[in-house]
C-alpha cells in the first residue's frame, strides 16, 4: 500500500472533483491503471485499432509457436496490406494464423478484383455477337493478369470468366454487377438486386426468371416434364473442394439466387433443386476461394 | 508547454527524461498529459523495456518536426492506394536495421513499442521492413525466418495448394 506524498502539480488542471484522488498520491498508480489498459482507454476516444490492442494479450497466449508482433492479427494485417495480392495469397500456406488473416487482408482493399465465371449450358447459343464482345471487353480491362476470351476456353467447358473490378467498400456492389451481367442473357428479369454485407455474407437475389419465348433458342420454351441436370451440376459434384456447398434459396414463385459462402469456400449462384427450362441460362458467379473473409457465414441460410 | 520535461520509466523502472514535445510523437502520451495536465510524476511504460524505449525516443528526436499522421478517423481505411512498402527513407532505414545480430528481435520489439505507445510513423516503418523480409520469399523460407511452425494437416496444406491453382496460373 503506497503511502500518500504530498502533490507537487499544477492543482489548477485537476478537475475539482478529482482532487482528492490527486491528493492521495495515487496518480502514479493511476498512470499505471492507463499504461496497462491503454487499449481501453484509447477506445474511449474512438481510436478503431484499440481493440484489437485489447486483443494482444490472448493472442499471445494461443499463438506461442509465433513472434508477437506477427501474432496480433491487427499488426500482421497491416504488414499484409503492404504485400500484392497474389504474394499475400501465397502466404496462406505459412500457417493457420497467416491464411485468416491474408482473407482480412483481401477484403479490406478498395480496389476488389472479382473474378466472375458466367457458366451457361453453352455460351455462344445464348449470347449474341455484341455481348461476347462486351464480356471479353470487361476482361480486357480488368487488371488482373491474365485476361481471357471466350474462345480461350478450354475445351469442352462452358465457363467463361471474366473480372469486374469493384471500387466500392462492398465487396460486391450487386446492382452493379447485376447491370453488367443480367442484360446480357434475353430471358432474365432483374427484379431486385440486393447485397447484404454483414462482414463476410454477400447475398446477391434475382427474381422471377421469365420463361423464353424465342422458339430459336435452345430452349424451346415448353416446360420439361421431367427435371433437368444441367452438366453444370454435374462439374460442381465433381468437384466438391473447389466449388464448395450448394445452397438452397426458392420462395414462392420467385426464383432466388443467393450467392452464399461455405465457411473459406467460394461464393457462387445457385440453382434451385428441381430446375426448370427457365433457370438454364442462368449465370453461375464464382468468387475464387479466399476473396471472403467468411467468419460470420451461415447466419442467413443455415 | 511544450519545453516541460516528462519523466518516461522503462519496464526495469529505469526514467528517462524527455521534452513534452518529443514524447507527445506517442498518441497514447499525447493523450495522457492531455487529460492529466501538468504534473512532474514519471509516467510508467511497462511494456517497454530501456533499451527500446532509447531507441523509439531516438527516433521520436529525429521526427521531432515531421507532421503529426491524420489520425484514424480522418482517412479512408480502404484507401485503394496500396501502401508501398520500398519508400523508407535513408535515415530510417539505418534506424530499423539496429545491429545485424539482433536486428529481428530488435524490430518486432520496436514494433510492439510503437503499436503499445501508438507511434503510427514509426509502426508503419517496422511493419514496411517485416514486409520487405517477406516479399518474394516462399512459405518455408518465412517459417525458418520468423521461427513459426507449421500447424497445417497435410489435407489442409494439399486443399490450399488446389485452391491456390488458380492463382498460380494466372
Amino acid at each position: 500500500m503506497k503511502q500518500p506524498r504530498p502533490h507537487t502539480g499544477d492543482r489548477t488542471t485537476v478537475a475539482q472533483g478529482n482532487e482528492d484522488f490527486v491528493e492521495s498520491g495515487a496518480l502514479s498508480d493511476f498512470f499505471r491503471m492507463l499504461s496497462i489498459q491503454n487499449a481501453a482507454y484509447i477506445s474511449a476516444r474512438g481510436d478503431r485499432n484499440a481493440e484489437e490492442r485489447v486483443k494482444t494479450n490472448a493472442t499471445r497466449k494461443l499463438l506461442p509457436a509465433i513472434p508477437e508482433p506477427l501474432a496480433i492479427p491487427e499488426l500482421l494485417l497491416q504488414i499484409f496490406r503492404l504485400l500484392p495480392n497474389k504474394e499475400v495469397f501465397q502466404l496462406r500456406r505459412v500457417c493457420h494464423h497467416f491464411r485468416d488473416l491474408a482473407y482480412q487482408a483481401y477484403t479490406d482493399r478498395k480496389s476488389t478484383y472479382i473474378r466472375i465465371s458466367l457458366v451457361m449450358l453453352d455460351t455462344r447459343s445464348y449470347l449474341k455477337e455484341g455481348e461476347i464482345a462486351k464480356i471479353e471487353e470487361l476482361m480486357t480491362q480488368s487488371a488482373y493478369p491474365n485476361p481471357k476470351t471466350i474462345t480461350d476456353l478450354p475445351r469442352g467447358c462452358t465457363i467463361t470468366t471474366a473480372i469486374l473490378k469493384c471500387h466500392d467498400h462492398l465487396l460486391i456492389d450487386s446492382t452493379r454487377l447485376a447491370a453488367k451481367f443480367i442484360p446480357l442473357h434475353p430471358h432474365t428479369e432483374l427484379l431486385k438486386s440486393e447485397t447484404i454485407w454483414d462482414s463476410s455474407l454477400v447475398a446477391f437475389q434475382l427474381h422471377r426468371i421469365r420463361p423464353p419465348t424465342d422458339a430459336s433458342s435452345p430452349l424451346t420454351g415448353t416446360t420439361p416434364t421431367t427435371p433437368i441436370t444441367p452438366p453444370i451440376f454435374r462439374r460442381i459434384a465433381s468437384t466438391p473442394s473447389h466449388w464448395g456447398t450448394i445452397r438452397d434459396g426458392i420462395y414462392g414463385p420467385d426464383f432466388i439466387l443467393t450467392f452464399s459462402v461455405s465457411s473459406r469456400r467460394p461464393l457462387f449462384l445457385r440453382h434451385p433443386p428441381t430446375p426448370s427450362h427457365t433457370l438454364l441460362h442462368i449465370s453461375e458467379v464464382v468468387i475464387p476461394y479466399g476473396w471472403i473473409n467468411t467468419t460470420a457465414l451461415g447466419q442467413r441460410n443455415d | 508547454m511544450s519545453d516541460t520535461l516528462v519523466t518516461l520509466t522503462s519496464q526495469e523502472g529505469k526514467p528517462e527524461q524527455v521534452p513534452r514535445r518529443i514524447a507527445e510523437r506517442s498518441t497514447l502520451l499525447k493523450n495522457m498529459l492531455e487529460d492529466v495536465g501538468e504534473s512532474n510524476q514519471p509516467i510508467p511504460l511497462p511494456n517497454v523495456s530501456h533499451k527500446i524505449l532509447k531507441r523509439v525516443l531516438e527516433y521520436c528526436i529525429h521526427h521531432k518536426d515531421d507532421p503529426q499522421p491524420p489520425s484514424d478517423d480522418d482517412k479512408d481505411s480502404f484507401d485503394s492506394s496500396r501502401k508501398r512498402s520500398d519508400d523508407i527513407d535513408e535515415w530510417d532505414q539505418k534506424f530499423i536495421k539496429g545491429k545485424e545480430e539482433e536486428h529481428n528481435e530488435e524490430l518486432f520489439q520496436i514494433i510492439l513499442a510503437a503499436n503499445y505507445l501508438d507511434i503510427k510513423p514509426l509502426l508503419d516503418l517496422g511493419c514496411k521492413t517485416v514486409a520487405n523480409m517477406i516479399k518474394g520469399k516462399s512459405p518455408e523460407q518465412i517459417r525458418e525466418m520468423f521461427n513459426i511452425e507449421n500447424d497445417f494437416t497435410p489435407e489442409e496444406e494439399d486443399q490450399i495448394r488446389r485452391e491456390n491453382e488458380w492463382a498460380a496460373d494466372a
